[in-house]
């Protein structure tokens, strides 16, 4: 299965300024898996933007398919085939 | 690399002082905290020559390092006061009784009086009894109330002038931390007085304020000083431990932020008019409403 | 998880997109709520006449470019009934030099808004501005970005001045304007905190509003994503790669607020309200020549100052001290 992963508001930078991911998986993962593994296999520079401990950092919204991650069970939402979701930043940039 | 002590330039530096991250051997170490708190107590002309006063002990850290520090300093610079010792007992099990020995071993070792006051004998309940008439809620307010009147009538029982008591640079950082997150403006800019006596309350003083509390944990050990250190038992606020956990991160980062935020509250006060002075309908000790908060809260607890 | 059916409880007829604070929100409803909010503060914090300037101070962050976008709605019939006919003069204050941003990034980039906006861009780069600007830079990168902000802050009032732009609005969000808050308090500038945080500024004769400032950075977050908004992003600086948060203090106070919020979800607003009360004790008449805040001196025995640095305050001189 696969997902489609987008970055706004700053985050690509971290990613190699890539704002849009697809992102191939080979199980089931929960959105908390999902960083990790964003973290972990793409992730290219400043952690401590995209992480604190072992969570997302708070300042970053999820999107699962435009929905907020706040509603559909946030860490522990298990991703879906074709899932888009975003993560949207604002790093006060300013 | 740093080859001797970046005060004296004479001895191996032994400890990295934690607020101003020299390198230093231990008798500058010492040298730098007594000279401090001496600083800190004449700026803030805290004691005058025939004053009694109550320390407040607790057998832990903070409390043992004062009273270490408040007997040198007297005798070395003559500031003519008279020190005795006042502890509270607040009734809980394994861990009063401990830190109570520890506060006898302390009188013994400076020779100075110790007065012991319980919450029992005062108003009637020991902290594990309240603790399980109310459970773990609101238990650290109660303690905090009680706390504060049995300081004053114990003070006042032995004569004293006024409190000293162990607050160190972290407390008041993080009870100016604590106080913005909660809204409190009022409490914000009091929060960093030195000292401090609300409701009529004897004042109280801090002659620590300033020293961190790794250099009080330094100090009392490289003094081999005897104290007593754990918890109490009942947690603690839980939104005050959250405080206290970015402090710590923030001082790893920059140690100086202890200081600096303690000077942000030193500038900051909101003018609230002084609440009256009363004395309780019911105990009879001073309080700024017709019940005293002690009085009120006893009052919950003797309902079934 | 509830299969309960939630609604919308603004519409009451959609289902929810966002849940913002505690309320649960459709995309439709946000879009409102968000624009009008927007639209009402600036008019009572500014109030901009019919064909009078606005300068919008543009940083290339979400905040100010959704603030950028949000200034656009107020011309728009299909947005609002109630027009805004201020005229809009657009300023960028250039610090790809401090950022090594690649010069083409930067032009693409002003270029897209100038297209998107339909609206010119005066832009300043701050080593023409100020040509020791590098020297006065060469610190340690949290003084630095502490620094930096205020160099900003104050280019852009000198060109408000400078062109008699007597208005100005800066991006800052509620989560920005609490964190300054609680950083500010941190570095020891709790004398001006409450002009930090305050909705509205009056700096040297100019009006300085923050039309975002009841905005959490979430909503700041998902209204520009909505809109793919332009933006030219600089990463905070990182302090060290060893400690964590990159020994930043801001990267640490951004992240124990945000997880305060999430669990106490009043914690900004709080944060903001209590701001404004704290008034300083005493007299402060002078004005600090960096920060252009409250002038403070040292106050207890410990914060002996050396005379060189009366012209600035207590945090300020430790910013240049560099400790």
């Amino acid at each position: 299965m696969s997902v489609h992963i987008a970055f706004s508001g700053g985050l690509e930078d971290l990613f190699n300024k890539q704002r849009n991911l697809t992102v191939p998986l080979e199980s089931q993962l929960t959105l908390k898996q999902l960083v990790f593994h964003l973290k972990d296999r793409y992730l290219q520079t400043r952690p401590e933007l995209f992480m604190s401990g072992d969570s997302l950092r708070p300042g970053i919204i999820v999107l699962v398919n435009d929905m907020d991650w706040e509603l559909c069970g946030k860490d522990d939402y298990v991703v879906q085939d074709r899932d888009a979701i975003s993560f949207i930043s604002t790093l006060h940039g300013g | 690399m740093i080859k001797s002590c970046e005060l004296c330039g004479i001895e191996k530096p032994a400890i990295k002082r934690p607020k101003t991250g020299q390198g230093i051997c231990k008798p500058c170490f010492f040298s730098a905290i007594e000279n401090e708190v001496h600083e800190t107590i004449i700026s803030s002309n805290l004691f005058h020559p025939g004053e009694k006063i109550a320390i407040g002990a607790s057998g832990g850290k903070d409390s043992t390092v004062l009273i270490h520090l408040l007997d040198l300093l007297n005798k070395r610079h003559n500031y003519g006061i008279e020190l005795h010792l006042l502890s509270i007992d607040e009734g809980i099990v394994g861990y009063r009784d401990d830190s109570l020995v520890t506060v006898k071993r302390n009188q013994e070792v400076y020779q100075l009086p110790l007065t012991i006051v319980s919450y029992s004998e005062l108003f009637g309940w020991t902290m594990d009894q309240i603790v399980k008439k109310i459970g773990l809620n609101n238990n650290c307010t109660y303690c905090g109330v009680f706390r504060r009147q049995a300081l004053d009538r114990g003070a006042r029982m032995i004569g004293a002038e006024k409190i000293a008591t162990g607050h160190n640079a972290d407390d008041i950082a993080e009870t100016v931390l604590m106080n913005l997150l909660r809204g409190d403006h009022f409490r914000l800019g009091k929060s960093t007085d030195i000292v401090t006596g609300e409701e009529g309350d004897m004042p109280r003083c801090k002659p620590l304020k300033y020293l961190y509390e790794k250099e009080i944990v330094l100090y009392a050990h490289y003094q081999n000083l005897d104290y007593f250190s754990t918890e109490c038992v009942y947690s603690p606020n839980a939104y005050r431990g959250y405080a206290r956990e970015f402090l710590k991160d923030l001082e790893r980062i920059r140690p100086r932020a202890i200081l600096d935020i303690i000077h942000s509250g030193e500038m900051l006060s909101v003018s609230a008019p002084a609440p009256a002075k009363m004395t309780c309908e019911r105990c009879g000790n001073v309080s700024s409403n017709k019940i005293c908060k002690a009085c009120t809260l006893l009052e919950t607890l003797s309902k079934p | 998880m509830e299969e309960q059916k939630q609604l919308c409880y603004k519409c009451g007829v959609k289902p929810p997109n966002y849940k913002i604070r505690s309320q649960k929100v459709c995309r439709d409803c946000f879009i409102k709520n968000t624009e009008h909010l927007f639209r009402s503060n600036l008019k009572a914090l500014l109030s901009p006449k019919k064909g009078e300037n606005l300068l919008i101070a543009i940083s290339g962050g979400a905040n100010s470019m959704s603030m950028l976008h949000l200034t656009d709605t107020c011309k728009n019939p299909e947005k609002t009934t109630k027009l805004m006919q201020f005229t809009p003069v657009l300023l960028y204050i250039d610090d790809s030099f401090i950022y090594h941003t690649p010069q083409s990034q930067v032009s693409e980039f002003l270029e897209s808004v100038e297209k998107r906006y339909n609206v010119h861009i005066n832009v300043i780069k701050i080593e023409e501005k100020i040509p020791d600007i590098e020297e006065q830079l060469n610190l340690p990168s949290q003084a630095k970005s502490d620094m930096l902000y205020f160099v900003i802050n104050n280019l852009i009032t000198d060109f408000a001045r400078e062109n008699n732009y007597q208005k100005v609005i800066t991006g800052e969000s509620a989560s920005r304007v609490s964190t300054l808050v609680m950083s500010e308090i941190c570095k020891g500038r709790g004398v001006s905190v409450s002009s930090f945080s305050s909705p509205i500024l009056l700096v040297d004769g100019i009006t300085i509003a923050r039309p975002l400032r009841e905005l959490l950075e979430k909503e700041v977050a998902i209204y520009h994503s909505i809109y793919d908004v332009p933006l030219l992003t600089k990463l905070p600086m990182a302090q060290s790669l060893t400690l964590p948060w990159a020994g930043s203090m801001d990267i640490l106070i951004q992240d124990f607020l945000g997880n305060l919020q999430s669990k106490f979800p009043s914690t900004t607003h709080t944060l903001l309200r209590t701001a404004t009360k704290l008034i300083p004790q005493g007299n402060f008449n002078e004005i600090c020549a960096i920060c252009k805040h409250t002038k403070d001196g040292p106050i207890n025995h410990l914060e002996k100052f050396n005379s060189e640095y009366e012209d600035i305050c207590y945090a300020c001189h430790h910013l240049r001290q560099n400790k």
